[in-house]
């Protein structure tokens, strides 16, 4: 995807879009690259996002124990890092080309498309959940009714409107302003941090712990006591681990982060998640556990999980400002990437009116708040949606000529569309449906399987279509 | 000037932790905890946007 900033001409004082020097179709050169700094200040601003007040809550819905997240967390954290650093970042430093450009030297431009379309439709559902996080802190101090845990509707007009209003200025912010809000961003992000991390400490006298030999006991008897809430499913050590570890599956297992990594010195820059997966997931979601925790001790029959009144109740005005800053920074390229994704199903569409379309979507999708109650689900869904496409890159960098086979095969064989990566995701998908409904495989660890199978089928059927081929010439 | 602003903004967040502290240890109300993170918030986006220059 050709990434664009807004300037203004010089001469007609027209708003333009400038396209910029991404390196979207040759790999990276040595000038561009970038430092270590630039990985680790990235990565700890962009995992403190609004979801994480969904996320922190909804480990306690789920009735995990204080053990069980907290090693979970750490575990499954530890994976994540891993797995960028030793999966995406050395294939990204190797060949230095977009997670796109590289589908598209495998599987055609057609196969771009479909991702794309894919990629676009989920963006707007993570944006959604993030819209409504940022709208629960404009409804609330207006006295606007909040849906309760498990509503799937929206509470009332109010709330709705909000939502709907919220999407709509952030969209026609992404279409207009996005590189404005992107510094913006920037400046918040380290203040973001400091905001979670009160959060926590702010939260423990209401909480009754007043020394560290308190937080044990107070932990597992009442901010992680086990309870389960009606409808949930029970949580364990291994639902953390999976979730902490596929949480962000499509940008690693998946290798979204080609794109960012490409940059990168190093490969061994992946570690540079760990400032990402720390100070953001782990000390996030721990915090906005104990603000969860918070209101259950004034009131609890008080479940439902808005982030405004969650944030308000221990942070006072900072905390409101803190949800509707979260939400915003990062529903804003959110919605500007789902733009740029579906505008490269249709050049032709201008990008301003596709931004708008996918913030309407966003918008829209955003009233009801069964999205973000299910919001684990939606995350590991997004995850495993993507992750195939991951896969297939995997089994084509490293085993493709092992097997005697041609690696990036639709570019050497000059063809648009090269069926067996396509095949392979929608077969790994439907193995997982299967896996799911058959076996009862819940989605959270749906995604390792998933993966494997569709790096598996790749290997296997592109053995048999490469023998069978009779296309073009083919460059090795 | 841009390392003293630098300085400001970051020792801005050091209070607002501080702040926080202090309302763990009880030395401070929930509610003084909550006006001095709002001043805070207030400051650190008043002071930041001078020394953290837009990328590019």
């Amino acid at each position: 995807m050709q990434e664009y900033r807004v300037m203004t001409d010089k001469e007609s004082g027209k708003i333009v879009d400038v396209p910029v020097e991404e390196f979207e179709r040759e790999p990276v050169p040595e000038r561009a690259t970038k430092g270590l700094r630039s990985y680790i200040g990235m990565f700890a601003g962009e995992h403190v996002a609004g979801t994480e007040l969904l996320i922190g809550p909804l480990f306690v819905v789920h009735g995990v124990s204080a053990f069980d997240l907290l090693l979970g967390l750490l575990a499954g954290n530890l994976l994540a890092v891993l797995t960028w650093t030793f999966v995406t970042a050395p294939i990204a430093v190797k060949h230095r080309l977009t997670l796109y450009f590289q589908l598209e030297k495998i599987g055609g431009a057609s196969l771009v498309k479909v991702y794309n379309l894919a990629n676009g439709i989920l963006w707007c559902c993570v944006a959604a959940a993030m819209i409504y996080v940022s709208a629960t802190a404009v409804a609330w101090p207006l006295g606007f009714k909040m849906p309760g845990l498990n509503d799937m509707l929206p509470s009332g007009p109010g709330l709705t409107v909000t939502v709907i209003l919220t999407g709509l200025l952030f969209a026609f912010i992404a279409a207009r302003g996005y590189a404005a809000v992107a510094h913006f961003a920037n400046i918040a992000a380290p203040w973001m941090v400091v905001m979670f991390i009160i959060f926590g400490i702010a939260s423990l006298p209401e909480l009754g712990i007043n020394s560290l030999s308190d937080f044990w006991r107070i932990a597992n008897d009442s901010i992680w006591p086990g309870h389960v809430q009606p409808g949930r499913i029970k949580f364990t050590f291994w639902h953390v681990m999976f979730f902490s570890w596929f949480g962000n599956m499509a940008w690693h297992w998946g290798m979204g982060d080609l794109s960012i990594f490409r940059f990168a010195r190093k490969s061994s820059y992946g570690f540079a998640s760990a400032a990402g997966m720390f100070f953001g997931h782990y000390m996030a979601w721990i915090c906005a556990g104990l603000l969860y925790a918070v209101q259950l001790h004034r009131n609890s029959a008080d479940v439902a999980i808005t982030p405004g009144p969650l944030a308000f109740g221990v942070a006072g005005w900072a905390g409101i400002i803190l949800v509707l800053v979260a939400g915003w920074t990062t529903a804003n390229p959110i919605i500007y990437r789902a733009g740029l994704a579906f505008q490269s199903l249709h050049p032709k569409w201008t990008r301003v009116n596709v931004t708008m379309a996918a913030g309407v979507v966003a918008s829209v999708v955003g009233v009801f708040p069964g999205l973000c109650s299910k919001f684990l689900d939606v995350a590991a869904l997004y995850g495993l949606s993507l992750c195939p496409m991951g896969a297939v890159i995997f089994a084509d960098h490293y085993f493709m000529r092992k097997l005697g086979l041609v690696d990036f095969y639709a570019e050497r064989a000059g063809l648009r569309n090269w069926w067996p990566p396509l095949a392979a995701w929608l077969m790994a998908l439907a193995a997982c449906v299967i896996m799911n409904k058959v076996f009862d495989v819940q989605i959270f660890f749906l995604g390792l399987p998933g993966w494997i199978t569709a790096g598996l089928l790749y290997l296997v059927m592109s053995k048999m279509a490469q023998r069978s081929s009779v296309g073009g010439e083919v460059r090795i | 000037m841009k390392k003293t602003l630098m300085g400001v903004s970051f020792l801005v967040l050091a209070l607002m932790m501080v702040s926080a502290l202090l309302c763990a240890g009880n030395r401070i109300s929930a509610d003084m905890n909550r006006l001095f993170l709002m001043i805070g918030t207030v400051a650190w986006f008043v002071v930041t946007p001078f020394w953290m220059k837009r990328e590019g």
